[in-house]
């Protein structure tokens, strides 16, 4: 199943161009605290953390995600339920993916991107450049997404 | 007519004999010199009539003249048959045409003016009606000339090849035609007069020849005379008269040619007629002088035949072996030939007169049988020698009558047939060998096992041989030494047979005869035969051979041209002599014998090396198989059927696509197509489908069997990898696993780390503090994580060594429920050891025991919920105690049961997150309580809880060290820890 990852039509241009809202879906609390200080402390994001698949899907759709940031090796859902648990809910049908992962074998990243990840970070990350590197990621997927809504 | 050479040629009215009449005619008349005299006659004619004052009748003469010549020129020449000549024919189609142009030239001269006008003009003005009258007088006579001539030629016997006179004929005709065509009347008349005299003078020269000189006067006369009173009316100018005149010549001519014929056709007649009688008369003469010569010579004949007759059948009897005797009726000798007498040991004169009872045998009942029957007879009987020997003869006898049927004689023919008897004998001695060795050759190829027929092959042997004791002797090793094989027949006086075989003879076979001597040996390796007795033969060679041997007669047992035994036959009798057959015989039972053996040892070398080939197929543990092109399974071992799950009924209706799974896009009937025509590409992988339809990945090699350039068979062999693969995967998995267990712990002190470190929380110490406090945490777990890792892998690699200690039971208990206080109380979790009946001891590492009691402990508080409780026991059970941690969490399911122990595995991963464990807690318990020869188990109940037991040896129960456990372990076969 692939999704589709084209942002959202209704944003307005400087909503869209510029880079908010993360919200990032990690089990690990460590994990979670060195990850929000480096992306919320250090980059300047607005993140909201969930612990599991399951509680993005209940606070997810309020927080209105430019981009979601999400594990997988995961207790409940993992990393790809959860990804096609979104895919149910229109608030976050549309938010692009990104796997945040220690499971990163190259097989592994591949069957990322089949199921329509727009790119994965892999741990250990460093802290002090994630932030620049989903803002990377983003500008890239907006730089691909535009061309592909011209087309 | 007087008797001439033509009156015997007038007898056979054929056409040959009278052309030869005709042509001895010509002869007698001496043709060629009246011809030239006719012809002179002619010319000189011709130079007369220029003197004839009258102009028209001069050239008139002339020209008939010229005609009568050739005509008789012409006549002569058929006579002579020459017109058969072409060439004499043109002459003469010639010849008559230039007669007719120099009539006619003539009459042109003498009317038309020419000749210096010396002549006078045409007496008769052409006017058309004479013209017309002429014309048709000419036609008429012409016409009768001609038919009388045809007629006069068909009349009669005339020579053959009348064809030239038959053009010349028409000829005539057509020139009489063409007469009336010119003007001038009197050319016309002589141009018709011309043809006319032509005729006539080959009419008259036949009567001429006959001499019938009367009639040559009156045709001359009777044609010449109207042809000169037509003439003188020409002259005259009475043309009516002169084409009447012309008419009655032409009359004239036939009647005279009609007439001649007539007298010529009687006198031949008579004269047929006459010599037909005297003819008749030679030759009824010359058949009784012939009839008189044949008679006399026929008896002759006879006489001579007789005679020498006489003489063959003397000397026959002289010369012939068979014995003939003459006897009278009272059986007195009047003839004996010297072949009977011989055979007797007579001379011829000592046995005439005497009575043929003298050849009687004594054995036999009294005389030589006088004939009284008529009919011959034949018999066998022995006669007497003069020696007095009895020896076996043929008689044949006969009586011979006198004229009344009265017997006067005896005739008896008399053979010796001592020969013949023995060659009857040796024939059918013969026939029994051969009988015997095809027996041994039926035998020997329709039993499998060639050792059970060879007795009745030795004993039909001997029987047919008549000999005392038939031998077969063979090197089991093909090679003489102590083992022998030694089949015996043998047969006393009385008859009684005997038959010895290696089992009977296993004490004595090398024993109780010497050797075979080195040279008879030699011989037979040479593929000779032995034969002999002991008249011509040294005793000492003869030791060899049975105690009573006489005669022998030994051939050479060949195997595949390997010297490999002999056959022998021997006999008491030292005359023996052996006869040809008996030796070939023998030599072909030996071959026979041979080639039995050898098809023996073939099949068993085939046999066994097929029984090899076979079991090492069928034993492998690969999957071997041969498909034939039309995808039916020629063989399939029998881990192939174990593997896929048929039997042997069921694979003979197999087809290769019914057990192979085809490749995505294919049909199942493309694979045989692919296997049968692809290159080779080494190692293939493919899916077998079992008969429950499972799946079994297999990985082997095919190749493909070619006879003539078609494949007649594709060969596989298979090996499933089904539990390799898997094996793989959950080698893959493992690493993972352990990947992503190790990063995880990773992730957070590395970016705690570089956040402390980057100096951007120096302003914030608690933040700062509570990062290092992660990475603290975080090193620790994964300092366990490599730890357990560790553990397994020494387990694995069985390197982990176990100190063997006695252990107080409590206190171990004890000690795990303290160590877990902390962390249960943080859970809310109480821990409880329950108090042992009677204190115990263990065997173990304290620190192994520790560490499983540990683990176990801990994951019961893991799976507790809050305010559960968990239980440590411990109980004894005979030499061995039991330790148990029970808890009260939600039990295990049912289907995660069976991989309890294996790594990295959980019921539910998500108590890895939020307890820290790996998955490799149980794997490593297990794996040290084996170590500690000991078992763990579990009773769980889903939804009452779960209690792991922990069996390990009771220290006061023994006093062996574990490695005396161990070695005693590894005796009984059992598996170590994994």
């Amino acid at each position: 199943m692939v999704r589709r990852t084209s942002p959202p039509l209704h944003d307005s241009a400087s909503e869209a161009s510029e880079l908010q809202r993360v919200l990032l879906v990690e089990d690990e609390l460590d994990i979670q605290t060195v990850a929000r200080m480096a992306l919320e402390d250090l980059g300047g994001l607005d993140v909201e953390v969930c612990a599991s698949g399951e509680d993005a899907l209940v606070r997810g759709p309020a927080f209105r995600p430019q981009l979601v940031l999400l594990d997988y090796m995961m207790p409940g859902m993992n990393g790809r339920h959860t990804l096609e648990a979104f895919a149910a809910v229109p608030a976050l049908a549309e938010v692009p993916i990104v796997f945040l992962t220690a499971r990163a074998q190259l097989d592994e990243v591949a069957e990322y991107h089949r199921l329509g990840a727009i790119d994965v970070i892999i741990k250990p990350f460093d802290p002090m450049s994630l932030a620049d590197e989903v803002q990377a990621v983003w500008t890239r997927y907006r730089a691909g997404s535009t061309v592909g809504s011209d087309a | 007519m007087t008797r001439s050479p033509r009156a015997a040629g007038e007898g056979h009215a054929s056409d040959e004999s009278t052309t030869s009449v005709w042509r001895q005619e010509a002869g007698a008349l001496g043709i060629s010199r009246r011809l030239a005299a006719v012809t002179v006659l002619g010319l000189v004619g011709c130079c007369g009539i220029l003197l004839v004052p009258v102009e028209a009748l001069a050239l008139g003469l002339a020209s008939w003249t010229t005609a009568w010549t050739y005509g008789t020129i012409f006549a002569a020449s058929l006579l002579r048959r020459r017109l058969a000549r072409r060439s004499e024919v043109a002459a003469y189609l010639v010849a008559l045409p230039v007669a007719m142009l120099a009539t006619g030239g003539l009459a042109w001269l003498q009317l038309g003016g020419g000749l210096g006008g010396g002549f006078g003009a045409d007496p008769m003005p052409p006017t058309p009606e004479r013209a017309w009258l002429i014309a048709r007088l000419l036609i008429a006579s012409t016409f009768a000339t001609t038919l009388a001539v045809t007629w006069w030629q068909a009349g009669r016997p005339r020579p053959p090849a009348p064809r030239g006179a038959w053009i010349t004929l028409a000829l005539l005709v057509l020139a009489a035609l063409a007469a009336p065509l010119v003007a001038l009347p009197t050319a016309a008349l002589h141009l018709a007069a011309a043809p006319l005299f032509f005729v006539f003078g080959g009419v008259l020269l036949p009567a001429l020849r006959r001499g019938r000189r009367d009639a040559l006067g009156a045709g001359f006369i009777a044609s010449t005379a109207p042809q000169i009173a037509c003439q003188i009316a020409l002259a005259a100018g009475v043309v009516e008269l002169a084409a009447a005149f012309q008419l009655f010549a032409a009359l004239m001519v036939a009647a005279g040619a009609a007439a001649d014929d007539a007298s010529a056709w009687s006198d031949r007649r008579v004269a047929v007629a006459e010599r037909a009688d005297a003819e008749r008369a030679l030759r009824h003469r010359t058949a009784e002088l012939e009839r008189a010569e044949v008679e006399r010579l026929s008896q002759e004949r006879l006489h001579r035949q007789a005679e020498r007759l006489r003489q063959m059948l003397h000397k026959a009897m002289e010369v012939t072996s068979l014995g003939v005797t003459v006897t009278d009726m009272d059986g007195k000798i009047l003839y004996v030939n010297p072949a009977d007498a011989r055979m007797h040991g007579y001379e011829v004169e000592e046995l005439l007169g005497q009575d043929v009872r003298i050849y009687a045998a004594d054995t036999e009942e009294g005389a030589m049988p006088i004939t009284t029957t008529p009919e011959p007879w034949a018999r066998e009987r022995l006669n007497r020698h003069r020696s007095g020997e009895a020896f076996p003869v043929r008689l044949v006898s006969d009586r011979v009558n006198d004229e009344d049927g009265r017997p006067i004689a005896t005739v008896t023919l008399c053979e010796d047939i001592r020969d013949r008897l023995r060659i009857r004998e040796a024939i059918e001695r013969r026939d029994r060998i051969l009988e015997a060795v095809a027996f041994a050759a039926e035998t020997f190829l329709a039993e499998s096992r060639w050792q059970e027929g060879v007795g009745e092959v030795l004993a039909r042997l001997g029987r047919a041989t008549r000999v005392r004791r038939v031998e077969l002797v063979l090197s089991a090793d093909g090679v003489f030494g102590e083992q022998l094989l030694r089949y015996r027949w043998s047969c006393t006086e009385a008859g009684d047979e005997r038959l010895e075989t290696p089992d009977d003879q296993v004490s004595t076979a090398s024993s109780d005869q010497p050797m075979l001597p080195s040279e008879w040996r030699s011989a037979l390796e040479r593929g000779e035969a032995i034969y002999g007795s002991l008249d011509d033969t040294d005793v000492a060679l003869a030791a060899s051979l049975g105690p009573d041997a006489g005669s022998w007669a030994i051939v050479p047992v060949f195997v595949q041209s390997g010297f490999r035994g002999r056959l022998a036959l021997e006999d008491r009798d030292a005359e023996r002599r052996w006869s040809v057959a008996e030796l070939e015989s023998l030599r072909t039972a030996s071959r026979t014998v041979g080639a039995s053996i050898q098809r023996h040892e073939d099949e068993e070398a085939l046999a066994a090396s097929e029984a090899k080939h076979r079991d090492l197929l069928e034993n492998a543990h690969d999957l071997i198989q041969s498909v034939s092109p039309d995808g039916r399974f020629q063989f399939v071992n029998r881990a192939w059927m174990q593997t896929l799950g048929f039997d042997d009924t069921e694979v003979p209706d197999l087809k290769i696509w019914d057990i192979i799974k085809p490749p995505p896009g294919e049909e199942p009937r493309d694979v045989l197509q692919d296997m049968l025509t692809a290159e080779s590409r080494g190692r293939e992988e493919a899916v077998f489908v079992a008969k429950d339809g499972r799946e079994i990945a297999v990985e082997g090699v095919v190749t493909r069997r070619f006879v003539d350039g078609l494949p007649v068979a594709v060969q596989g062999i298979f090996r499933d990898i089904t539990e390799r693969k898997a094996v793989d995967r959950l080698k893959q998995e493992f690493i993972s696993t352990v990947s992503h267990e190790l990063r995880t712990p990773l992730t957070s002190i590395i970016a705690s780390l570089a956040l402390v470190d980057s100096g951007r929380l120096d302003s914030q110490p608690e933040r700062a503090a509570e990062l290092v406090s992660v990475a603290h945490r975080n090193g620790g777990r994964l300092l366990k994580l490599i730890n357990n890792l560790l553990d397994l892998q020494k387990l694995a690699a069985r390197k982990m060594t176990f100190r063997k200690e006695p252990l107080d039971v409590a206190t171990l208990l004890e000690e795990a429920a303290d160590s877990l206080g902390a962390v249960a109380a943080e859970r809310k979790v109480s821990i409880e050891v329950r108090p042992l009946a009677k204190s115990m001891r263990v065997i173990g590492d304290h620190d192994r025991l520790m560490q499983v009691l540990h683990n176990l402990v801990s994951n019961a508080v893991k799976f507790s919920a809050a305010n559960d409780v968990v239980e440590l026991s411990a109980s004894r059970r005979g030499q061995r105690v039991m330790l148990a941690v029970r808890d009260e969490g939600p039990g295990i399911p049912e289907e995660f049961r069976a991989r309890l122990f294996e790594q990295f595995t959980q019921a539910d991963p998500s108590k890895t997150r939020t307890s820290g464990g790996s998955g490799l807690g149980l794997s490593i318990v297990k794996g040290l309580v084996e170590g500690m020869d000991g078992t763990v188990d579990v009773v769980t109940e889903v939804g009452s809880g779960t209690t792991f037991m922990v069996d390990l040896p009771r220290a006061d129960a023994t006093m062996l060290t574990f490695d005396e456990i161990r070695s005693m372990r590894r005796t009984r076969g059992a598996r170590g820890p994994r």
